[in-house]
Protein backbone atom coordinates (compact mmCIF):
# COMPACT_ATOMS: atom_id res chain seq x y z
CA UNK A 1 0.00 0.00 0.00
CA UNK A 2 1.26 3.77 -1.14
CA UNK A 3 2.43 5.03 2.20
CA UNK A 4 0.52 8.43 1.86
CA UNK A 5 1.31 9.64 5.61
CA UNK A 6 4.87 10.05 4.35
CA UNK A 7 4.45 11.74 0.69
CA UNK A 8 2.27 14.46 3.65
CA UNK A 9 5.01 15.23 5.93
CA UNK A 10 8.06 13.61 7.11
CA UNK A 11 7.45 14.92 10.14
CA UNK A 12 5.72 11.95 13.14
CA UNK A 13 3.00 12.82 14.74
CA UNK A 14 4.88 12.67 17.66
CA UNK A 15 7.53 15.37 16.64
CA UNK A 16 4.85 17.65 14.80
CA UNK A 17 3.15 17.80 18.02
CA UNK A 18 6.17 18.87 20.66
CA UNK A 19 7.12 21.30 17.90
CA UNK A 20 4.22 22.85 18.14
CA UNK A 21 4.61 23.05 22.12
CA UNK A 22 7.34 24.62 20.88
CA UNK A 23 6.17 27.22 19.13
CA UNK A 24 3.73 27.86 22.13
CA UNK A 25 6.54 27.93 24.48
CA UNK A 26 9.01 30.23 22.77
CA UNK A 27 5.77 32.74 21.40
CA UNK A 28 4.65 33.08 25.40
CA UNK A 29 8.69 33.51 26.36
CA UNK A 30 8.71 36.73 23.54
CA UNK A 31 5.22 37.86 25.33
CA UNK A 32 6.41 37.73 28.50
CA UNK A 33 9.74 39.25 27.61
CA UNK A 34 7.48 42.18 26.19
CA UNK A 35 5.37 42.58 29.48
CA UNK A 36 9.21 42.78 31.22
CA UNK A 37 9.93 45.32 28.95
CA UNK A 38 7.15 47.40 29.78
CA UNK A 39 6.70 46.63 33.45
CA UNK A 40 10.58 48.34 33.18
CA UNK A 41 9.96 51.28 31.31
CA UNK A 42 7.41 52.13 33.32
CA UNK A 43 10.17 51.82 36.41
CA UNK A 44 11.92 53.83 34.69
CA UNK A 45 14.63 51.19 33.78
CA UNK A 46 15.18 52.34 30.61
CA UNK A 47 18.23 49.69 29.40
CA UNK A 48 16.24 47.12 31.29
CA UNK A 49 12.72 47.81 29.27
CA UNK A 50 15.22 48.12 26.02
CA UNK A 51 17.09 45.16 26.70
CA UNK A 52 13.34 42.94 26.97
CA UNK A 53 11.86 44.27 24.10
CA UNK A 54 14.95 42.80 21.89
CA UNK A 55 14.64 39.93 23.79
CA UNK A 56 10.90 39.90 23.20
CA UNK A 57 11.80 40.08 19.42
CA UNK A 58 14.32 37.28 19.36
CA UNK A 59 11.87 34.68 21.06
CA UNK A 60 9.25 36.20 17.91
CA UNK A 61 12.15 34.98 15.67
CA UNK A 62 12.95 31.66 17.54
CA UNK A 63 8.82 30.87 17.69
CA UNK A 64 9.32 31.89 13.69
CA UNK A 65 11.97 29.18 12.90
CA UNK A 66 10.02 26.53 14.62
CA UNK A 67 7.02 27.50 12.77
CA UNK A 68 8.60 27.26 9.38
CA UNK A 69 10.45 24.12 9.79
CA UNK A 70 7.28 22.38 10.68
CA UNK A 71 5.58 23.52 7.63
CA UNK A 72 8.64 23.15 5.28
CA UNK A 73 8.66 19.52 6.80
CA UNK A 74 5.02 18.89 5.72
CA UNK A 75 3.48 19.38 8.78
CA UNK A 76 1.14 21.92 10.14
CA UNK A 77 2.29 24.59 12.53
CA UNK A 78 -0.06 25.95 15.16
CA UNK A 79 -0.27 29.99 15.63
CA UNK A 80 -0.21 29.64 19.28
CA UNK A 81 -2.87 30.67 21.90
CA UNK A 82 -0.64 32.84 24.59
CA UNK A 83 -2.90 33.03 27.98
CA UNK A 84 -1.44 34.06 31.12
CA UNK A 85 1.08 36.31 30.97
CA UNK A 86 2.03 38.98 34.06
CA UNK A 87 1.54 42.63 33.65
CA UNK A 88 3.45 42.72 37.16
CA UNK A 89 6.47 41.73 38.76
CA UNK A 90 7.87 41.80 42.45
CA UNK A 91 10.95 43.39 41.82
CA UNK A 92 13.87 44.35 39.32
CA UNK A 93 15.82 41.20 40.66
CA UNK A 94 12.94 39.31 40.26
CA UNK A 95 12.35 39.83 36.80
CA UNK A 96 15.85 38.36 36.14
CA UNK A 97 15.41 35.38 38.32
CA UNK A 98 12.47 34.77 36.22
CA UNK A 99 14.08 35.22 32.52
CA UNK A 100 16.53 32.65 33.74
CA UNK A 101 14.10 30.36 35.23
CA UNK A 102 12.61 31.03 31.68
CA UNK A 103 15.57 30.34 29.69
CA UNK A 104 16.27 27.02 31.78
CA UNK A 105 12.86 25.91 31.04
CA UNK A 106 13.43 26.37 27.30
CA UNK A 107 16.79 24.87 26.87
CA UNK A 108 15.01 21.59 29.02
CA UNK A 109 12.50 21.22 26.46
CA UNK A 110 14.76 21.53 23.49
CA UNK A 111 16.92 19.07 25.35
CA UNK A 112 13.51 17.04 25.74
CA UNK A 113 12.74 17.38 22.12
CA UNK A 114 16.40 16.43 20.76
CA UNK A 115 15.93 13.28 22.46
CA UNK A 116 13.06 12.14 21.60
CA UNK A 117 13.96 12.74 17.93
CA UNK A 118 17.16 10.86 18.52
CA UNK A 119 14.69 7.91 19.69
CA UNK A 120 12.50 8.23 16.73
CA UNK A 121 15.99 8.34 14.88
CA UNK A 122 14.95 12.07 13.20
CA UNK A 123 18.16 13.29 12.33
CA UNK A 124 17.16 16.24 10.72
CA UNK A 125 14.67 17.80 13.32
CA UNK A 126 17.68 16.79 15.88
CA UNK A 127 20.36 18.81 13.55
CA UNK A 128 18.22 21.74 13.76
CA UNK A 129 17.81 21.79 17.49
CA UNK A 130 21.22 22.28 17.59
CA UNK A 131 21.15 25.77 16.43
CA UNK A 132 18.93 26.24 19.39
CA UNK A 133 20.82 24.43 22.14
CA UNK A 134 23.84 26.50 21.20
CA UNK A 135 21.58 29.87 21.69
CA UNK A 136 20.56 28.41 24.79
CA UNK A 137 24.10 28.48 26.52
CA UNK A 138 24.31 32.12 25.27
CA UNK A 139 20.32 32.83 27.11
CA UNK A 140 21.50 31.35 29.91
CA UNK A 141 24.89 33.05 30.47
CA UNK A 142 23.60 36.58 29.93
CA UNK A 143 20.46 36.28 32.26
CA UNK A 144 23.27 34.69 35.25
CA UNK A 145 25.55 37.05 34.40
CA UNK A 146 23.33 39.98 35.12
CA UNK A 147 21.43 38.60 37.92
CA UNK A 148 25.10 38.78 39.04
CA UNK A 149 24.89 42.35 39.00
CA UNK A 150 22.60 42.80 41.70
CA UNK A 151 25.16 41.13 44.03
CA UNK A 152 28.45 42.91 42.69
CA UNK A 153 26.55 46.55 42.69
CA UNK A 154 23.62 46.15 45.30
CA UNK A 155 20.63 47.68 44.71
CA UNK A 156 21.07 50.50 47.86
CA UNK A 157 21.30 53.91 46.47
CA UNK A 158 21.75 54.54 43.05
CA UNK A 159 22.28 50.99 42.52
CA UNK A 160 19.48 50.29 40.39
CA UNK A 161 20.73 53.00 38.24
CA UNK A 162 23.98 51.25 37.48
CA UNK A 163 22.76 48.19 36.93
CA UNK A 164 20.31 49.28 34.87
CA UNK A 165 23.41 50.87 32.72
CA UNK A 166 25.53 48.37 33.38
CA UNK A 167 23.33 45.45 32.07
CA UNK A 168 23.21 46.47 28.35
CA UNK A 169 27.18 45.53 28.22
CA UNK A 170 26.90 42.17 29.07
CA UNK A 171 27.35 39.80 26.72
CA UNK A 172 28.22 36.04 25.18
CA UNK A 173 31.46 35.45 23.82
CA UNK A 174 32.09 32.38 22.29
CA UNK A 175 35.71 30.81 23.69
CA UNK B 1 -29.81 3.97 5.16
CA UNK B 2 -28.87 7.76 3.85
CA UNK B 3 -26.71 7.18 0.64
CA UNK B 4 -24.91 9.43 -0.31
CA UNK B 5 -27.41 12.60 0.91
CA UNK B 6 -26.49 15.33 3.04
CA UNK B 7 -28.31 15.92 6.26
CA UNK B 8 -29.28 19.79 6.16
CA UNK B 9 -29.14 20.67 9.99
CA UNK B 10 -32.05 23.42 11.03
CA UNK B 11 -31.76 23.95 14.76
CA UNK B 12 -34.74 25.65 16.44
CA UNK B 13 -35.12 26.22 20.02
CA UNK B 14 -38.08 24.19 21.16
CA UNK B 15 -39.09 24.60 24.60
CA UNK B 16 -35.85 24.22 26.10
CA UNK B 17 -34.27 22.08 23.87
CA UNK B 18 -33.08 21.71 20.98
CA UNK B 19 -35.09 20.32 18.12
CA UNK B 20 -32.74 18.82 15.43
CA UNK B 21 -34.04 18.57 12.20
CA UNK B 22 -32.26 16.73 9.89
CA UNK B 23 -33.83 16.20 6.23
CA UNK B 24 -32.22 14.46 3.39
CA UNK B 25 -32.39 15.46 0.12
CA UNK B 26 -31.44 13.79 -3.05
CA UNK B 27 -27.37 15.38 -3.77
CA UNK B 28 -26.46 13.40 -6.73
CA UNK B 29 -25.99 17.06 -8.92
CA UNK B 30 -24.30 18.22 -6.41
CA UNK B 31 -21.66 15.68 -5.62
CA UNK B 32 -18.80 17.83 -7.21
CA UNK B 33 -15.63 17.37 -4.83
CA UNK B 34 -17.17 14.26 -3.33
CA UNK B 35 -17.40 12.30 -6.47
CA UNK B 36 -16.38 8.57 -5.91
CA UNK B 37 -13.07 7.82 -7.35
CA UNK B 38 -13.83 5.84 -10.18
CA UNK B 39 -12.34 3.20 -12.09
CA UNK B 40 -9.63 2.88 -9.40
CA UNK B 41 -9.27 -0.16 -7.19
CA UNK B 42 -9.28 1.21 -3.20
CA UNK B 43 -7.52 -1.28 -0.85
CA UNK B 44 -8.74 -1.60 2.15
CA UNK B 45 -7.14 -0.08 5.32
CA UNK B 46 -9.37 -1.12 7.94
CA UNK B 47 -13.08 -3.02 8.16
CA UNK B 48 -15.29 -3.10 9.96
CA UNK B 49 -18.74 -4.34 11.06
CA UNK B 50 -19.71 -1.12 11.22
CA UNK B 51 -17.60 0.73 8.13
CA UNK B 52 -14.35 0.43 6.23
CA UNK B 53 -11.64 3.20 5.46
CA UNK B 54 -9.80 2.71 1.90
CA UNK B 55 -7.15 3.97 0.27
CA UNK B 56 -7.06 5.84 -2.93
CA UNK B 57 -3.65 5.84 -4.62
CA UNK B 58 -5.32 7.69 -7.63
CA UNK B 59 -5.85 10.64 -6.11
CA UNK B 60 -3.99 9.89 -2.72
CA UNK B 61 -6.77 10.04 -0.55
CA UNK B 62 -8.75 7.40 1.84
CA UNK B 63 -13.06 7.17 1.89
CA UNK B 64 -14.79 6.29 4.86
CA UNK B 65 -17.54 3.92 4.35
CA UNK B 66 -19.86 4.64 7.76
CA UNK B 67 -23.75 4.53 7.99
CA UNK B 68 -24.38 4.35 4.61
CA UNK B 69 -22.10 7.45 3.38
CA UNK B 70 -18.98 7.73 1.67
CA UNK B 71 -16.75 10.59 2.61
CA UNK B 72 -13.33 11.54 0.79
CA UNK B 73 -10.69 12.54 3.22
CA UNK B 74 -6.78 13.57 2.43
CA UNK B 75 -4.37 12.11 5.47
CA UNK B 76 -4.38 15.01 7.71
CA UNK B 77 -8.40 15.92 7.28
CA UNK B 78 -8.67 12.01 8.17
CA UNK B 79 -6.90 11.93 11.05
CA UNK B 80 -8.12 15.86 12.24
CA UNK B 81 -11.23 14.35 11.73
CA UNK B 82 -10.29 11.59 13.99
CA UNK B 83 -8.84 13.71 16.79
CA UNK B 84 -12.29 15.98 16.43
CA UNK B 85 -14.39 12.32 17.36
CA UNK B 86 -12.33 11.46 20.00
CA UNK B 87 -12.77 14.47 22.08
CA UNK B 88 -16.60 14.09 22.17
CA UNK B 89 -17.55 13.82 25.43
CA UNK B 90 -20.24 10.27 25.91
CA UNK B 91 -20.40 10.78 29.27
CA UNK B 92 -21.93 13.88 29.15
CA UNK B 93 -24.11 12.90 26.24
CA UNK B 94 -25.13 9.67 28.22
CA UNK B 95 -26.03 11.68 31.38
CA UNK B 96 -27.57 15.07 30.12
CA UNK B 97 -30.55 13.88 29.66
CA UNK B 98 -31.49 17.17 27.12
CA UNK B 99 -32.43 16.63 23.27
CA UNK B 100 -29.39 18.29 22.16
CA UNK B 101 -27.04 15.96 23.96
CA UNK B 102 -28.60 12.68 22.29
CA UNK B 103 -26.41 13.78 19.08
CA UNK B 104 -22.97 14.64 18.00
CA UNK B 105 -23.05 16.74 15.22
CA UNK B 106 -19.96 17.36 13.62
CA UNK B 107 -19.16 18.86 9.76
CA UNK B 108 -15.82 17.64 8.44
CA UNK B 109 -14.00 21.23 6.91
CA UNK B 110 -13.69 20.40 3.11
CA UNK B 111 -16.12 18.00 2.67
CA UNK B 112 -19.58 18.44 2.00
CA UNK B 113 -20.98 15.85 5.16
CA UNK B 114 -22.99 16.16 7.64
CA UNK B 115 -22.42 13.47 10.60
CA UNK B 116 -24.85 13.34 13.00
CA UNK B 117 -24.13 11.14 15.51
CA UNK B 118 -25.39 9.18 18.04
CA UNK B 119 -23.63 7.36 21.15
CA UNK B 120 -23.55 4.34 19.44
CA UNK B 121 -22.35 5.73 15.81
CA UNK B 122 -19.54 7.18 18.23
CA UNK B 123 -18.19 4.23 19.63
CA UNK B 124 -18.69 2.51 16.63
CA UNK B 125 -16.76 5.43 14.24
CA UNK B 126 -13.91 5.74 17.15
CA UNK B 127 -13.24 2.03 16.79
CA UNK B 128 -13.01 2.34 12.81
CA UNK B 129 -10.86 5.35 12.85
CA UNK B 130 -8.90 4.11 15.27
CA UNK B 131 -7.61 1.27 13.37
CA UNK B 132 -7.44 3.03 10.68
CA UNK B 133 -5.24 5.13 11.57
CA UNK B 134 -2.84 2.66 13.40
CA UNK B 135 -3.15 0.43 9.76
CA UNK B 136 -2.01 3.46 8.24
CA UNK B 137 0.72 4.26 10.66
CA UNK B 138 2.52 0.69 10.60
CA UNK B 139 2.31 0.15 6.64
CA UNK B 140 4.34 3.60 6.70
CA UNK B 141 6.40 2.23 9.73
CA UNK B 142 7.31 -1.08 7.44
CA UNK B 143 7.45 1.24 4.50
CA UNK B 144 10.58 2.53 6.12
CA UNK B 145 11.65 -0.56 8.00
CA UNK B 146 11.95 -2.25 4.41
CA UNK B 147 13.79 0.92 2.83
CA UNK B 148 16.53 0.59 6.32
CA UNK B 149 16.82 -2.99 5.33
CA UNK B 150 17.20 -2.20 1.74
CA UNK B 151 19.62 0.13 2.77
CA UNK B 152 22.23 -2.57 4.80
CA UNK B 153 21.37 -4.77 2.38
CA UNK B 154 22.79 -2.44 -0.48
CA UNK B 155 26.29 -1.48 1.86
FE1 LIG C 1 13.96 31.09 22.59
FE1 LIG D 1 15.40 32.71 25.09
Amino acid sequence: MKDLLKLKSSLSEEIENILNEQIKLEAHASSLYLSMSSWCDDQGLENAAEFFAKQSDEEREHMLKFFHFVNDRGGRAISPEITNIPADFDSFRSVFEQTLQQEMYVTEQINNIADVCAKAKDYTTFSFLQWFLQEQIEEEYVARRILELFDVIGEAGTGRWEIDKQLLHVSYEEK
Amino acid sequence: MINSGFFYVLPYVYLDSFLIICYICDSSNRLGTQMFCKNVKLEDVFESEYGAVRQCNNKNCYWLYFNGTQTKFTVRDLFLFKNRVDQINIEKMLTDSSVSCDFEIIMPFRTERCFVLSVCDIVRLKELLKGAKFMIELNSEIKSCLNRGLYIVNN
